[in-house]
């Protein structure tokens, strides 16, 4: 890579001269005229190493990837084209022929289909309402946004049982109104809303950083030139909002796409995923089958990634500055009959949003300090500070799985963060396929966790034969390096849309300054991207705290364990001691948040993103 | 200071081509610009001396030094964009002093003091603190210069600097960057695609179209004798037709040309080879043709060595100094200046020396 | 080159830095080399430095290269064995055997259980643990299908394995020896629904979404897939199913899906353990909400074995560690922490254990034998049918 402009360059070597003859050149007599670089080794140094980080972070950033990713999922990979050591297509040929999965495969993009729809509309106005009003709590609000994201499975399902089952809260309250009971335990709605509950916070996240960057007065020029408020919106707002729509579609879809656990839990074996079956062949060690699954279900959510991808890029529109509109009162001056109507909406949308969101987990909290027979308890709290004090030295005990959480989701910050920007970087350069390059780098968005999972016992905990020596990786560092190949894609995602458009005369003024272009990327790209870099970053740490599969195979060391694998620990047959472990992670992972969001600045001040 | 040297410069991106073998050498000191229609090759001939693109083929040198490979951060080069490019995060004091953190600024000065220094220079004292986008178009405009120029630059390269501000504002900015780059005596590029601009602001100008250099010379070589029907059509308002030669004059001083039914005679450049039967290109700016009522012109068809032609107003445009006329002659139309407003039947009458042959081919 | 020589190789290594990747990582001789190192031990399988993980836990005891008898016994195990919330064996066993026997147990609970270990033996990566507790008749037949080596040693002459009821024994070659076994039953709400007391039962009207499974990727769900193929007859129980699916029947993923389900009264039945009670009691839980239900007086067996691994080397360890598992005491105290019942007719109960513990009047479950060849197709044929629709 080399490191100059987004333009296409056919020297490799641009980075590289550092030691350029122009410098040296100068003579003396014209020293007060001319350059004046700074010319001493130490300044040469910094300039060459700086010159260089960008390629060498690339080098990096692709060799964590290869061995932490590529390599360990092509050892399952390769279990579908070479059986008994021959290679062949036959197990694509039966599952592409097998009616069977034929229509499992259908089941499954129809109910992702839907899931994306759902999520987006539950999404949208959520993005609407933090981007565009202000009101008390509505950073914290937005921090917490993909909050949801980063709930193991279980505790959703036993938060949507609560919430919408025969007995949960919605029927209570249809009662009071004389609706009701309505079924969703076991239909594709349940499915569907737990889908939502996960993704559409996704979707608002994304939208809220492009609507907050919205240019302000491309819309007056619309309203100037005769359109109504509605219109200019249409016209101009969403046309701006579109690629930040499309892309938290497209990951709803990649995600829901490859669904399970909680396929299984709300919805039952009937409604199964293609995911159910990688699944099933994997445990019962069918690997050709899971394989060839699991590479079909990567191909279609990486084909439609890359149109994704390719539409982004034909998109970008060239932006300096952002300009956001003001944000409006959520409390009106005046109750205009419009103002009344838009409040009604809103007012409308909490309720919903609060069956969605918030009773899922608050039935959560509630279980945690319930007793069997009802009555208010902290004997599921008791059990985890017991679990701390007395805990033997193999169980999972609460402190250390807080610890560790924390300490795994602040490495994967420090290495998902640059890992993303870089591959940013990388694939917004102008050259042919750079959104192959940009789609593939993606791809661990869209392999299947169990997979990963299996390909990193394999590659990396079994080890390597190199030369008669066995290499294996395991323990911390390797989960750090697995929680940051998970979560920069995320960055990568929230950075690109930004990077793309930021006006490619203001990197070169700097270069031009005399900025190297890991010191442009420092100094202009990323201040002016920061709200993507923060979302990318709450992200990465929402991914972190959250990571299960890789996290349990690599945690060789029995002291390894995360808050997620307490949770699945502490889960029997009462649901208390797991529903306060997931308390604590709610606790812990809520404040992260906020402290990323905190520490990512007055976002909303300077620089938008996205 | 600093020549600038480009020898054979080519850029291709995939099939097309940007820049096709560009030779020019521009001086010390020298306000060298580039001008052309948008697509002609000359911002990207800006990129390459700045070094954000690096030549498919050819050499660029600066003070005969070939700066293949060298980064842009390394070329010493101070570069204003159209745009302006300033950095929004950053305050005006901030944005000028950018540059200061790699390179120290020339003389004795703090990077403070070089601000301070740079922002008067341009009338701006006293805006360190301001955010660009609180700044007038103007303003910013400066303000990049002010950035460009703080680090004490080798070559400053203009892209354009002023096309996105309102006429007014662009005479007197164009004056000031006159006056500060030969205070500095810094050698300037500047890209514009306005050649009047050009015109008045340049030492030298390259005249490019299509990827080529079309023509280098000072703006009156330029205005005056073209070289080319392109740098003819595209620099000034000028009246240019195709004829076929019918009769060299013994001295060879002089060839007649037959168009539109008439002769027309053209002094001969010394640079050019004529023959009998040649199609050449003339042109005639509309400032050398004088412009007669038909009727007042009667009797004086014959005399003298001008050319003369008679034709109807087509229109007049009346811009207060002069009076841009619109004159049909068969089948073109000429444009002519007179005082005021005129129409009906006119006789065009120019000399031949004001007639300049641009191409010639058999 | 020892352990000691080794493990500093590792740590300059991973000094060196040559990457950062490389500091979680290790290095070991492979293979054939052992002759050229100058390793009079000639096994570097004991403990291998492959991923730390006894080591990690217990300040890295060697073992297996010393001569003398082995002194640490390292068993693999699931981990609701270790560290359930409720209540679990496996901090008791390792005191009462580490006190006897003066050695220490580590124990091993590798993400994917005994996948891990079939893993492993295909990749020649070393496998640390002497011993499995916790295999099932499946479990076999997956070893048995996808090892490329014998992963398990037949078990020698153990002591008190005489006492094993015979019902339970389920390897043919005598490698899994039965210490413990859970049956799966119905567990229903009385207030809600009278249980059927047969399979037939539970396509009546009156059940319709009544019932909640599980998966047959759970324990739980295959024992109940395994009972109706069993009671209801290898033809037929796909036409049975298919009524039980007409009828409603709920089949989730996991146990803790539809046990968390039927916990918030979202159906009054669940297929669970027979051992229901014993847990209520001790949450002082309302009885009449985990009423026991047999259907047609039968509950499948889950037996669950210990083997040892064909390469560990501490084999009389091994030995002694099963001997300890059966004695009647210890088979007590197992069964009652880890909420099972004991594989041997000897085995001490407490009585009050017996009351909430219910043991089918006839326990059926199938034979090595009978699983084999079949288990796949019978499930796979379930699973075309069920999620076919």
């Amino acid at each position: 890579m080399t490191g100059s402009t987004p333009g296409t360059d056919s020297s490799p070597a641009t980075d590289g001269g550092v030691d350029a003859p122009v410098s040296d050149a100068d003579t003396a007599d014209e020293a007060s005229r001319s350059t004046g670089r700074s010319d001493d080794r130490r300044g040469r140094l910094v300039r060459g190493t700086e010159a260089r980080a960008l390629q060498a972070g690339a080098i990096v950033t692709a060799a964590l990837l290869v061995v932490v990713f590529f390599y360990p999922v092509s050892t399952v990979f390769i279990e579908a084209v070479v059986v008994d050591g021959s290679p062949t297509l036959s197990a694509f040929v039966d599952i592409l022929t097998d009616r069977f999965y034929l229509d499992i495969f259908a089941f499954t993009a129809y109910q992702a289909a839907l899931s994306t729809v759902l999520s987006v509309a539950i999404g949208l106005p959520a993005a609407w309402l933090l981007a565009r009003f202000e009101f008390p709590g509505r950073r914290t609000l937005r921090s917490l946004t993909i909050l949801p994201f980063v709930l193991p499975s279980i505790m959703v399902a036993v938060g949507f049982v609560a919430t919408f089952g025969r007995n949960g809260t919605l029927n209570s309250a249809l009662a009071i109104v004389g609706l009701g009971p309505v079924e969703l335990m076991f239909t594709l709605k349940a499915i569907l809303i737990a889908h939502a509950f996960y993704n559409a916070p996704l979707v608002a996240r994304i939208v809220t950083a492009a609507w907050e960057s919205v240019d302000a007065r491309a819309i007056e020029t619309a309203r100037s030139l005769g359109a109504s408020p509605l219109r200019a919106t249409l016209d101009v707002v969403v046309p701006q909002l579109m690629p930040a729509i499309l892309m938290g579609a497209a990951l709803t879809f990649i995600f829901t796409f490859a669904s399970f656990p909680i396929v299984l839990a709300l919805g039952g074996y009937g409604l199964a995923t293609i995911e159910v079956f990688i699944y099933r062949q994997l445990i019962n060690l069918n690997y050709t089958e899971a394989a060839a699954l699991a590479i079909i279900e990567l191909v279609i959510s990486l084909g439609l990634l890359y149109g994704y991808l390719r539409y982004e890029d034909a998109k970008r529109i060239s932006r300096r500055g952002v300009h956001p509109p003001p944000r409006r009162s959520l409390l009106p001056d005046r109750w205009t009959p419009k103002a009344a109507m838009t409040r009604l909406a809103i007012a409308g949308y909490a309720v919903i949003a609060a069956f969605v969101f918030l009773s899922p987990i608050v039935s959560m909290i509630l279980a945690s300090v319930t007793a069997s027979d009802g009555s208010f308890t902290l004997a599921h709290y008791a059990f985890l500070v017991e679990r701390q004090a007395t805990g033997a030295s193999f169980q999972v005990r609460p402190l250390g799985a807080i610890r560790n959480s924390l300490m795994f989701a602040l490495g994967t910050l420090a290495v998902a963060v640059p890992m993303g920007v870089v591959v940013s970087v990388v694939t917004t350069r102008r050259y042919r396929g750079r959104k192959l390059v940009d789609a593939i780098a993606m791809a661990p968005l869209a392999v299947s966790g169990i997979i990963v999972g299996l390909g990193l016992l394999r590659g990396l905990v079994f080890g390597v034969e190199i030369a008669g020596w066995r290499i294996a990786v395991g323990g911390s560092l390797a989960i750090v390096a697995a929680h940051a190949v998970s979560a920069y894609p995320f960055v990568t995602r929230n950075v690109t849309p930004g990077l793309a458009a930021i006006d490619r005369s203001m990197i070169e003024s700097a270069r031009s300054l005399g900025a190297t272009r890991t010191r442009t990327l420092l100094d202009i790209e990323l201040p002016l991207v920061r709200a993507g870099v923060v979302a990318g970053a709450a992200f990465a740490v929402a991914i972190s705290i959250g990571e299960f599969n890789s996290t349990i195979v690599l945690a060789t060391g029995s002291g390894e364990y995360t808050m997620p694998v307490a949770i699945e620990r502490y889960l029997g047959r009462r649901l208390g001691p797991a529903t306060a472990m997931g308390c604590v992670l709610l606790v812990v992972t809520a404040a992260s948040f906020v402290v990323v969001d905190r520490f990512g600045g007055d976002v909303e001040e300077r620089g938008g993103g996205l | 200071m600093t020549t600038i040297e480009l020898d054979g410069v080519s850029k291709r991106y995939g099939e097309t081509t940007a820049i096709a073998d560009a030779t020019l050498s521009i001086a010390d000191s020298e306000f060298f610009t580039l001008v052309g229609p948008s697509g002609c090759g000359k911002t990207t001939t800006l990129r390459l001396i700045a070094g954000f693109e690096e030549p498919t083929s050819g050499t660029i040198r600066f003070d005969g030094e070939d700066v293949a490979g060298v980064p842009p951060e390394n070329r010493g080069v101070g570069v204003v964009f159209q745009n302006y490019a300033l950095f929004p995060h950053m305050t005006v004091a901030e944005n000028v002093g950018y540059g200061l953190q790699f390179t120290d600024p020339p003389g004795d000065l703090s990077p403070d003091e070089r601000v301070q220094e740079l922002l008067a220079l341009v009338d701006l004292a006293g805006m360190d603190d301001r955010d660009p986008d609180s700044l007038s178009g103007g303003q910013q405009q400066r303000v990049a210069l002010a950035r460009a120029l703080a680090p004490g630059p080798r070559v400053l390269l203009l892209d354009e600097p002023m096309s996105a501000l309102d006429a007014q504002l662009r005479e007197s900015l164009r004056l000031q960057l006159k006056r500060i780059q030969s205070e500095l005596g810094i050698t300037t590029v500047y890209v514009t695609h306005d050649q009047e601009e050009a015109l008045s602001v340049s030492d030298r100008v390259a005249v490019l179209s299509g990827g080529a250099i079309e023509q280098i010379g000072t703006p009156q070589a330029i205005y005056r004798r073209p070289d080319t029907p392109f740098v003819a059509r595209f620099v000034g308002d000028n009246n240019v037709f195709s004829g076929r030669v019918t009769v060299i004059e013994q001295d060879d001083e002089t060839a007649t040309i037959a168009i539109e039914g008439a002769s027309i005679h053209a002094a001969i450049p010394a640079d050019r080879s004529i023959d009998r039967g040649d199609t050449v290109t003339i042109c005639v700016r509309p400032e050398y043709v004088s412009v007669t009522a038909s009727e007042d012109d009667r009797g004086k068809k014959s005399g003298g060595e001008l050319n003369r032609l008679t034709g109807s107003v087509v229109s007049s445009e009346f811009l207060g100094e002069t009076t841009r006329v619109h004159v049909s002659w068969g089948e073109t139309e000429l444009l002519v200046r007179t005082t005021d407003p005129i129409d009906g039947q006119v006789t065009l009458a120019f000399d031949p020396d004001a007639v300049r042959i641009v191409s010639v081919g058999s | 080159m020892t352990n000691i020589d080794r493990r500093r190789f590792i740590r300059s290594a991973g000094a060196a830095g040559t990457a950062v990747l490389l500091a979680g990582c290790s290095a070991e001789r492979t293979g054939n080399g052992n002759g050229d190192d100058g390793n009079g031990n000639g096994d570097d399988g004991g403990n291998g430095g492959d991923d730390g993980n006894a080591n990690g836990s217990d300040d890295g005891t060697a073992n297996g290269d010393s001569d003398d008898e082995p002194t640490t016994l390292t068993v693999g195990t699931y981990e609701s064995f270790l560290d359930a919330p409720s209540t679990s064996p496996g901090e008791w066993l390792k005191g009462a055997f580490e006190d006897e026997y003066d050695v220490e147990l580590v124990w091993e609970t590798p993400s994917n259980g005994l996948n891990n270990y079939i893993e492993r033996s295909n990749a020649g990566s070393t496998i640390e643990a002497d011993l499995y507790l916790g295999v099932t008749t499946d479990d076999l037949i997956r070893v048995d299908e996808n090892a490329d080596e014998s992963l398990f040693a037949a078990a020698g002459e153990i002591e008190g394995a005489a006492d094993i009821r015979e019902q339970l024994v389920f390897d043919p070659d005598n490698r899994a020896v039965p210490f413990e076994t859970g049956y799966i039953s119905l567990v229903y709400d009385e207030n809600e629904t009278e249980a059927p007391e047969t399979f037939e039962g539970l396509l009546e009207e009156d059940h319709r979404g009544e019932l909640l499974a599980q998966s047959p990727e759970s324990q739980t769900g295959r024992a109940f897939l395994l009972h109706t193929i069993y009671t209801i007859g290898e033809e037929e129980y796909l036409d049975y199913w298919a009524e039980l699916q007409d009828n409603d029947v709920r089949v989730l993923g996991s146990w803790s899906d539809s046990y968390a389900a039927y916990t918030e009264g979202e159906a009054p039945m669940v297929v669970s353990y027979s051992t229901d009670q014993v847990f209520a009691n001790m949450e002082d839980a309302d009885l009449s909400k985990h009423q026991i239900r047999f259907l047609n007086d039968q509950a499948y067996a889950n037996p669950e074995g210990m083997a040892r691994f064909a390469d560990s080397e501490a084999i009389d360890l091994a030995e002694s560690f099963m001997s300890f598992v059966l004695r009647p005491d210890v088979q007590g105290e197992i069964a009652e922490r880890n909420v099972v019942f004991p594989a041997t007719s000897t085995a001490e109960l407490d009585p009050e254990y017996d009351e909430f513990a219910h043991e089918p009047p006839e326990p059926v479950t199938f034979t090595y034998d009978e699983l084999q060849g079949n288990l796949s197709d019978w499930v796979d044929a379930w699973n075309r049918q069920f999620a076919g629709n």
